[in-house]
């Protein structure tokens, strides 16, 4: 929270190179947290999927699907959010220049964190419905 | 009488062959946990359709239980198909030349005194068309012809048994069944499957136990028998079913100049009965006899079949079950469950009555093994054991030609392995035995099995709520196989949208449900199905 309000504070004013050092941790610390808040929602659709009968059952790769589908969203979204609403913020010139490598790492850093812990949820809670995000499907 | 029990049950006839593919289903839903039984099929005909069917469910039972040391597994707790069967078959044979009719067995074909005392004696009790129809389908009713035949047949197989000369394979197994009737001494527990109207059954129900014992004494050259300490037990199911009245045109056959007619079937269990009530013998060898009756319509066997002549046996005669055989079956569970009049030195006859209103005749689940207790250990085990017929045949397609078994097996292979070493060929026969217990779609035909058969049966409700048997598959789909009964209590967890079905396989997926060392599941299909099992009961709302 404390983060978000330095940020809203931050972002008021055009950044220069001082700025920036804070504006990086954080916007690695909101990556995180998006990918946090991403992967809540995959938990939430993977529980929402009924498991279905028959003799081809589609419920399991319907978990998987969605699972990949906001593993590509949040560094896609993430990426956005960074260009729409932080960098018209920087000034231009080497406070901008050192913000941008950082502001295409993030994303990357997001989608990592996102499936690392989708990993690390799915074998935690293998015998849950996000266990089938990792299973093989037979 | 040691606490350990040794159970025999001995399936006569048509009608006890129905009987004893009831207690295999029985056996099947966990209703006879942790016994073993020795099953005796008796029949005349070894085509007979209904003997087959019956034999290769219990094979098929068997298969389903087989271990790496056991053709036919072991008896487990607490889950389904907990009971073990050991099968023995015993034919009395009367399709080869010179065994076909009675003239033959006897010699009295070739005896030239027309006057002499077997001949004489003979037309005294029978008439000539009863000494000359063909014996292969059976004794046709003439139960004064039968009783004297298949005491014949019993005392003479275990003559050549003691000779040891010219044994088939098939008349082994009766002998291994002799040894283990004696070695049982007074923990024997021996159960009578059949009808006292037709045939077979009727003529074999009131010698077998003074026939086997003396095929005991004959066998041990006077040194076994029966032990005294030993208990026998019977249904005497009067009459429920009709078939088609022979023309006599098919009666103009000698073979056939004999053949049992329905509408007798009444007046010959009338007579039956009276038997029963004042015969010293059987009053003496049975401790307990359940008198099992139908007091509605009877099912009409020919119904709907474009039958040219009254089928009399053979591979043709292959008829549906009826709740009757169903009562049969929980006659045998009180019969090896409780100790009610077992000391008795008179037969005891027992009958249980249900309430027949307004044309309605409704089973509860209090009305078959009893009520209380018993009652709730049926409705739970009948009740789980239709749910995983339904989880199997409707849910997962099992009806349609699918491997059901599987499809459940993969839900669990998500999250454990234990059970991969399960092949197809054990879900497939799982599967197909359910197919045999409950239904089939063969072309979008709906085809019953044993529990659609018996609720046929029954105009009235059948434990479960009326859309648990449906035929119909638009519902077959919507089928919720958590919410069978009409009483919400026995209901599982259900969510808002999807039911039962998405809830139960998270119980499946819990680690809660594996199976328990009290349920002695030891090979990896035992605990699959104990697993199942486990699965079922966790579903229901506590």
């Amino acid at each position: 929270m404390t983060n978000l309000l330095t940020t809203v504070l931050i972002i008021q004013r055009k950044m220069n190179l001082r700025d920036v050092d804070g504006l990086i941790t954080n916007t690695y610390m909101f990556a995180i947290i998006a990918s946090i808040v991403m992967l809540g929602l995959a938990i939430l659709i993977a529980s929402m999927i009924q498991f279905q009968s028959g003799a081809n059952p589609k419920d399991r790769m319907k978990r998987k699907v969605w699972f990949w589908v906001l593993a590509v969203l949040t560094p896609i979204l993430f990426y956005v959010y960074n260009l729409i609403l932080v960098v018209p913020n920087i000034k231009a010139g080497p406070a901008m220049n050192k913000f941008f490598m950082h502001s295409a790492l993030s994303p990357v850093v997001a989608f990592a964190v996102f499936v690392i812990m989708g990993i690390v949820v799915s074998k935690i809670f293998k015998r849950k419905k996000v266990g089938n995000w990792f299973n093989k499907v037979n | 009488m040691s606490e350990e029990k040794k159970c025999f049950i001995i399936g006569i006839g048509g009608t006890g062959m129905r009987c004893l593919e009831t207690f295999t289903h029985m056996c099947a839903m966990g209703l006879y946990d942790g016994m073993e039984f020795n099953v005796l099929t008796l029949d005349t005909d070894f085509t007979n359709g209904n003997k087959n069917r019956t034999e290769n469910l219990i094979k098929d039972y068997n298969n389903i239980k087989k271990t790496s040391d056991s053709s036919n597994g072991a008896s487990n707790n607490d889950s389904f198909f907990s009971a073990k069967i050991n099968l023995f078959e015993f034919v009395t044979d009367y399709n080869a030349n010179g065994r076909k009719r009675f003239s033959e067995l006897t010699n009295l074909k070739s005896e030239n005194d027309d006057f002499s005392d077997s001949k004489l004696l003979a037309e005294l009790f029978l008439s000539e068309e009863v000494q000359n129809f063909d014996l292969s389908h059976g004794y046709r009713a003439q139960t004064h012809l039968g009783s004297y035949l298949m005491y014949h047949a019993i005392t003479d197989l275990a003559k050549r048994l003691k000779s040891g000369i010219d044994i088939k394979d098939g008349e082994k197994q009766f002998e291994k069944f002799l040894n283990l009737l004696y070695n049982a001494k007074e923990d024997a527990r021996v159960f009578v499957f059949g009808s006292i109207f037709g045939g077979t059954g009727a003529s074999s129900i009131p010698i077998i136990p003074k026939a086997l014992n003396d095929a005991l004494d004959i066998y041990g050259d006077g040194k076994m028998s029966v032990d005294k300490g030993a208990k026998f037990g019977a249904t005497l199911l009067t009459e429920y079913f009709s078939f088609k009245k022979p023309a006599d045109a098919q009666k103009s056959n000698r073979d056939n100049a004999i053949i049992a007619d329905s509408d007798f079937f009444t007046l010959n269990s009338q007579a039956a009965l009276q038997f029963y009530q004042s015969d010293p013998t059987v009053k003496k060898t049975y401790q307990k006899m359940y008198h099992v009756g139908w007091p509605i319509d009877r099912i009409d066997y020919s119904k709907g079949k474009n039958e040219k002549e009254t089928i009399t046996g053979g591979t043709a005669q292959k008829n549906q079950c009826h709740i009757t055989e169903l009562i049969c079956g929980c006659a045998a569970w009180d019969f090896f469950n409780s100790e009610r009049f077992l000391s008795e030195t008179e037969s005891v006859y027992l009958y249980k009555s249900v309430r027949y209103e307004d044309n309605v005749l409704n089973f509860t689940k209090d009305d078959f093994i009893g009520n209380g207790e018993e009652g709730k250990l049926f409705g739970k085990k009948f009740g789980n054991f239709v749910a995983f017929m339904h989880l199997v045949l409707t849910k997962n397609d099992g009806a349609l030609g699918h491997d059901g078994v599987n499809l459940l097996l993969k839900r669990i292979g998500e999250v454990t392995d234990i059970y991969s070493a399960l092949d197809q060929q054990y879900t497939e026969l799982l599967t197909k035995y359910f197919r045999s217990f409950g239904y089939k779609m063969d072309n979008g035909v709906f085809v019953p099995g044993w529990l659609y058969q018996i609720k046929s049966s029954v105009p009235g409700k059948l434990v479960l709520d009326s859309t648990a048997y449906t035929t119909v598959p638009k519902e077959l789909k919507k089928l919720d196989a958590g919410e069978l009964f009409t009483e919400e209590e026995f209901h599982w967890k259900s969510k808002f949208i999807g039911g039962s079905y998405d809830p139960f396989i998270s119980t499946l997926k819990d680690e809660d449900t594996l199976p328990k060392t009290k349920q002695n599941a030891n090979e990896t299909h035992e605990k699959f199905i104990a697993h199942i099992y486990n699965s079922i009961n966790a579903s229901i709302k506590k």
